[in-house]
């Protein structure tokens, strides 16, 4: 009888003490009123889907989203994305039924998926865009339903390295010819993540088969084929444990001649699994998002892994933001493009082959420093506000300004 | 060995005894007016209402009433706190669009955890439930669109069957917990559905034919749900299929030797689970016309805390009630939204809803009955 | 009261035990002497176990003074009292499952076996074995595991090891129901040497026969009050039990009438069955016949009922009833056939459920209209069970659990009348219940017997076999030793020999 009442009173207490802490949550999360101080007309929440939350490029980002708060009057919130669309879908739905004012995401869901947040968006008023992707999913034709690229709440998207499928596997290739691997593991990611994926996948292996016919014997590339698709070895976000049989079966084919080379952003997985920890062999991946210093080696540099990396700097989010500031306040660009295709930007990839590069990087980039200084941020909050449209900014001047950041612009600008 | 029990016993025995003689001969002057529907209802009110039976309802059906609290605690919580919109300066819990959202987030859930509750009255688990209805979707969407919907249905409900035939068999003559056999059809289903996918190089599968108008309209939605209620709690309360599946849950051995035969009483709840684990795969599929191959696999897991949650005994049982399945999604649901409503970091809601769980099973956790008097 | 100069070693007085309002021994004075075998005996919440269980420390007084041997005592615990001299065997299970007979003995007396911490658990063995020597017990030895055993066995096992911290008090509480036939002789036994030894034993039962043939002494309770002590030579069956229940209880307890009936028809039938050691077994069992099965505890008879009832299946052979084969017990219940298991609170009734749904479980397919089953149905049903074998309970929606043992034995042949079954199987039906509900019992029986019903009563009491078969079959070995008819001079002693 006395255990019961305990349990009564227990219950209670830890009833009020969940009451009170939600309500000292909300408190503190903000009730979607208030936010920075500014010009006086908050724009609201937005709400930003992101792949992971650790990272040098998420660390960025938001520092760099934090100084801009204040300056364009508005507030954000991160949520994680995963790849069941089905709560992808969900998180969504929730924010922005409590008010977000607009949805930038990383991941891309499918079409399905889509059709209904952009559904919803147009029920509330609510603006979505893309971040580091291509949109070729959201894009697509559907079979049933409204395309969401047709609708006015679908800004479009800045994507995640070139459009083409031609300059990464290109650079790629160069970044091995000038090393001495010759047996190659070459990795992408599934067509349904990076749909140009098998494109790039099979320009490297034209420039392969290139290169074979005028080297020397012993300077020839091999790729690995057994389990391939076409040239590459599609990644997918498998398991550890089906992984390691096939990371030693590499290890003993290529042996000290063995490189790994992502095509995309895959790479990161197959570092993270315990396996690889013990066999280690040098990767040159398209897209990178951890210490990048820590794991950055030069070529003889047997401790450190990775020998090539490039990424898209986080800056590159005011495409989005800017887009989605002016819809809010309803002043779009004169030079709104009015083609759906046109919204979807190419921002360039900063290559990262020596450690000259890093060093570089460091002094001159808010992804590569450590330290995510604001004062290496490609585009100060001024310079953004200037960029909207009641501002006097047009969408040229917003494209062209992320155009001109390429890996000479990055690396080596001058610092004023 | 006496026991207070039969000690109050005792005592109620020689006042129900005195009551009786009492009225022995009024009761046949009472007996032949009968009361009439009205004056019956009425009746039936105050004899609720009395001190003594609010006080043994309560005690019976503690959990029921803690659960219902709970949902009652979250609406209020959740429409006080989160405030107005700031836009159209509606409660943000109660704007059409919300109420709209909610009975789309939990229509799936709903048909899948009433079909639950008559697995889970046998005391018995499911926990394939996830790939189960990954893979009905996925087959359905396939089939839809290269044949026709009708033919598409008709093969997950015949599929179906034959798990549910599995199930039954196993549970009824393999002497392994019942939950066994939903874990063999787990590793299966889960082969089923990596495969797949896998194959194809895709992440998700598009119907091509757009249902997603009418059966994810909301309309259909809420008469669908309420229908199928009405179905289970029907065969819940008022068939054999109903109390059989209940007196399982309560004794195995008593129950065969009065004649529920254990494998055709099986075989019927399992038919009627996997039944709507169909339906819940083409509701599931009618949020976006689409299925993509990892949306299903928790869902399992959140069937069990929805049902605790909404104060089913996990040993199964007479406490065990369709009420349970229908509090249990919406509290779950609700407290999902809720949350994200008052503004609570997306990180954060998970770890809410985990410790909600956590409480709910330290405060439920029954032990079995005292079988020996003591 | 006489005490033959016997000397007092125990007594309580003004022991008063309340269990919030309820009152379960009110103001008691009680006084025990050396060499009583003292029967305690009462009805359902008398209080007869509650004043023995507070001697034995198994519970505090609420307030009253005990003394023991001259001295206060107030035990706290069971061991307590244990160790002081007072040992009491419960009704419960009380032995360790999943190990030996001799580790069960010795439980709590390891060191005795050890030597630098080992325990030399073949010295326990011999040891055990010693002990059960002593009773002249053969069936099992100290290195016998006990999960092996019966029910019964393990009852004896708790026995002999209380024994073994050789007691001044032995309490038996309701335990002969538990145990076989030699187990009981054994029993006795124990008994009849302590009070010779100048010991005392206190034992608490039902059954009248049994205290009034062994006990020297018999103390009346009703509702927490002492009615009354008897000594041997004024012992009346019919005085004790008008003083247990407070009125007169009548002559009729068993049948009246001492003739063997039956109708023509065969209700039911064994032909050549055939299970483990049961071989070629044929019975039949007539309209509006008792056929009563009696013998040792393992001699197959339980086995014979849950063949019958199609709990088990034949290995040869068949039950039929009207010419169809009893194959499960879905089977049996559509063939018109109901069972009360032995086993009440495992295997006849759903404890955690309702009386309504227990009532209602076989009955459930014959109510059932196109799959709908009306609740007004339903009540109809229970009610009228509940009136018809007097069920106390508050309402139908009441939970088993709460019931006392008499009423849960009432809700399980309930079930079996809601079917209108025409065979019954009844085993042990009255095992555990009390002198009243019993007389209710036999006249619901004798009823069903009228109405022409088919009865097999398997049972181990011979007094009921007797009292109620119209053929008394006694069973030895798996077979069939011989068959009595109904008789007046039918005795216990010439059962008994074709039991052995």
């Amino acid at each position: 009888m006395k255990k019961s009442i305990l349990k009564k009173i227990g219950a209670i207490a830890l009833s009020s003490v969940l009451a009170g802490s939600i309500g000292a949550v909300a408190g503190c999360g903000g009730g979607g009123n208030g936010g920075g101080g500014g010009s006086g007309k908050y724009a609201g929440k937005i709400l930003i889907g992101v792949q992971q939350t650790r990272g040098n490029n998420y660390e960025a980002m938001c520092k760099f989203l934090d100084a801009l708060k204040p300056e364009l009057d508005f507030d954000y919130q991160i949520a994680q994305m995963s790849y069941a669309d089905e709560s992808n879908l969900t998180t969504i739905e929730n924010a922005i039924l409590k008010g977000a004012v607009g949805v930038i995401t990383m991941t891309e869901m499918e079409m399905g998926y889509t059709q209904q947040v952009i559904e919803l968006c147009e029920q509330e008023e609510v603006y979505y865009a893309g971040y580091m992707s291509d949109f070729w999913k959201t894009y697509a034709e559907p079979t049933t339903g409204k395309a969401p690229k047709d609708s006015k709440y679908c800004l479009g998207s800045v994507s995640d390295g070139e459009l083409d499928a031609e300059t990464t596997a290109t650079w790629l290739f160069e970044a091995v010819k000038e090393s001495s691997y010759r047996k190659i593991v070459l990795t992408r990611s599934p067509d349904w993540a990076y749909p140009r994926s098998a494109q790039s996948a099979l320009t490297f292996k034209k420039l392969v088969d290139n290169y074979n016919a005028t080297a020397a014997e012993n300077d020839k590339f091999t790729l690995w084929t057994e389990g391939t698709d076409g040239p590459a070895y599609v990644l997918n976000y498998g398991l550890d444990a089906q992984f390691a049989p096939t990371l030693t079966k590499w290890q003993n084919w290529g042996g000290s001649d063995l490189a790994l080379v992502g095509l995309n952003y895959c790479a990161g997985t197959i570092m993270n699994m315990t396996t690889y920890r013990d066999l280690k062999f040098p990767i040159f991946n398209a897209g990178w998002d951890d210490d990048v210093a820590k794991q950055f080696g030069a070529m003889d540099d047997a401790t450190k892994p990775v020998k090539a990396l490039c990424q898209t700097p986080c800056e590159t989010i005011i495409y989005p933001l800017v887009r989605m500031l002016n819809a809010i306040n309803g002043t779009p660009y004169a030079d709104e493009p009015v083609k759906p295709e046109d919204k979807i930007v190419e921002a360039k990839y900063c290559h990262i082959e020596s450690t000259k590069d890093i060093e570089d990087g460091s002094a001159h980039c808010m992804n590569f420093n450590s330290a995510r200084d604001l004062k290496y941020a490609l585009i100060s909050p001024t310079e953004v506000k200037a960029l909207l449209a009641e501002n006097g900014g047009t969408f040229a001047k917003l494209v062209e300004t992320i155009s001109t950041w390429d890996t000479e612009y990055i690396l080596r600008r001058e610092i004023k | 060995m006496e026991n207070k029990e039969d000690k109050v016993e005792k005592i109620e025995d020689v006042s129900n005894e005195e009551t009786a003689s009492q009225s022995g001969q009024p009761a046949s002057i009472a007996a032949a007016a009968k009361p009439n529907f009205g004056q019956k209802i009425v009746s039936a009110f105050k004899n609720f209402f009395t001190k003594e039976h609010l006080k043994e309802f309560a005690k019976d059906h503690i959990f029921d009433i803690c659960a219902l609290c709970g949902l009652i605690v979250c609406l209020i919580v959740f429409t006080i706190v989160p405030g107005r919109h700031p836009r159209d300066g509606k409660l943000l819990l109660w704007r059409p669009q919300t109420i709209k959202t909610l009975i789309s987030q939990v229509s799936v859930y709903f048909i899948l955890a009433i079909g639950a509750v008559f697995i889970y009255l046998m005391g018995c688990m499911d926990i394939s439930v996830g790939y189960q209805v990954g893979v009905f979707g996925a087959l359905f969407i396939m089939i839809a669109n290269s044949s026709n919907l009708f033919l598409a249905l008709l093969t997950i409900i015949i599929m179906g069957l034959v798990c549910a035939i599995f199930n039954a068999f196993v549970g009824a003559y393999v002497k392994l917990p019942t939950v066994m056999s939903s874990v063999i059809l787990m590793q299966l289903f889960n082969g089923v559905l990596l495969s797949i996918f896998s194959d194809r190089n895709i992440n998700a599968l598009t119907l091509n034919t757009d249902i997603q108008a009418v059966v994810g309209s909301t309309w259909f939605r809420v008469i669908a749900l309420v229908l199928l209620a009405f179905i289970a709690f029907y065969f819940l309360t008022f068939t054999k299929v109903g109390k059989r599946s209940r007196a399982i849950g309560t004794n195995k051995l008593a129950a065969d030797q009065a004649g529920a035969n254990l494998l055709m009483t099986r075989i019927v709840c399992y038919v009627v689970f996997s039944l709507f684990l169909c339906f819940g795969a083409v509701m599931l599929i009618a949020r976006s016309n689409s299925i993509a191959s990892s949306d299903t696999t928790s869902y399992q897991m959140d069937i069990m805390i929805m049902l605790l949650m909404g104060g089913m005994p996990l040993s199964g049982g007479m406490k065990g009630k369709l009420f349970n399945a229908i509090i249990g999604t919406f509290t779950y649901v609700l407290l999902n939204m809720g949350l994200t409503l008052c503004g609570v970091p997306a990180a954060y809601v998970m770890l809410v809803k985990s410790a909600v769980f956590v409480i709910i099973v330290c405060l439920t956790c029954r032990k079995p009955g005292n079988l020996l008097p003591r | 009261m006489e005490s033959e100069n016997r000397e007092l070693i125990f007594k309580a007085s003004h022991m008063h035990k309340a269990f919030g309002l309820t009152i379960a021994l009110k103001d008691v004075d009680f006084e025990l002497h050396r060499g009583e075998i003292r029967g305690l005996i009462g009805e359902n919440g008398s209080g007869k176990s509650t004043i023995m269980s507070i001697a034995a420390g198994m519970q505090t007084a609420t307030s009253g003074e005990m003394f023991y041997k001259g001295q206060p005592w107030a035990p706290k615990s069971m061991l307590e009292g244990q160790n002081g001299g007072i040992a009491m065997i419960l009704q419960e299970s009380n032995t360790i499952p999943g190990v030996t007979v001799a580790e069960n003995l010795f439980a709590g007396r390891e060191k005795e076996f050890a030597k630098f911490g080992f325990i030399n658990i073949l010295k326990m063995y011999k040891a055990a074995d010693e002990i059960l020597a002593k009773f002249n017990i053969t069936s099992f030895k100290g290195s016998t595991k006990i999960n092996t055993l019966s029910f019964e066995t393990k009852k004896l096992i708790e026995i002999i090891r209380a024994m073994e911290k050789d007691p001044e008090i032995l309490v038996v509480d309701e335990t002969t129901t538990a145990l076989s036939f030699e187990g009981r002789e054994i029993l006795y036994g124990i008994i009849n040497d302590m009070a010779q030894n100048g010991k005392a034993v206190v034992f608490i039962s039902h059954d009248l026969e049994e205290i009034m043939d062994k006990c020297t002494h018999v103390t009346v309770l009703r509702d927490g009050d002492i009615i009354d002590t008897l000594e041997k030579k004024d012992f009346d069956g019919k005085k004790i039990s008008t003083l247990m229940v407070g009125r007169d209880i009548g002559d009729a307890y068993y049948r009246e009438d001492f003739v063997a009936t039956a109708g023509e028809e065969v209700e039911l039938e064994f032909k050549n069955v055939t299970y483990q050691g049961i071989q070629d077994f044929n019975l039949q069992i007539h309209k509006g016949e008792i056929v009563g099965i009696g013998g040792l505890s393992d001699c197959g008879m339980h086995i014979i009922g849950q063949l019958a009832f199609g709990v088990r299946k034949p290995l040869a052979g068949s039950i039929e009833r009207n010419g169809k084969i009893v194959k499960s017990p879905s089977s049996a219940i559509k063939l018109g056939i109901g069972y009360v298991s032995k086993n009440r609170d495992t295997e006849a009734l759903m404890l955690e459920a309702p009386i309504k749904a227990n009532i209602l479980l076989p009955s459930l397919d014959r109510i059932s209209k196109f799959t709908f089953i009306r609740p007004k149905t339903e009540n109809e049903i229970v009610e009228q069970e509940i009136k018809n074998l007097s069920i106390k309970c508050r309402n139908s929606g009441m939970y088993v659990s709460k019931l006392s043992g008499g009423n849960k034995q009432k809700v399980s042949f309930a079930k079996w009348t809601a079917a209108k079954s025409d065979v019954i199987i009844m085993d042990c039906p009255t095992r555990g219940v009390d002198i009243a509900v019993k007389q209710a019992m036999y006249k619901i029986i004798n009823d069903m017997k009228l109405a022409g019903k088919a009865i097999l009563l398997i049972s181990e009491e011979m007094t009921e076999l007797i009292g109620m078969s119209d053929r008394l079959i006694v069973m030895k070995d798996f077979k069939i030793s011989h068959e009595f008819m109904r008789s007046k001079e039918l005795k216990e002693t010439d059962i008994i020999e074709y039991m052995l």
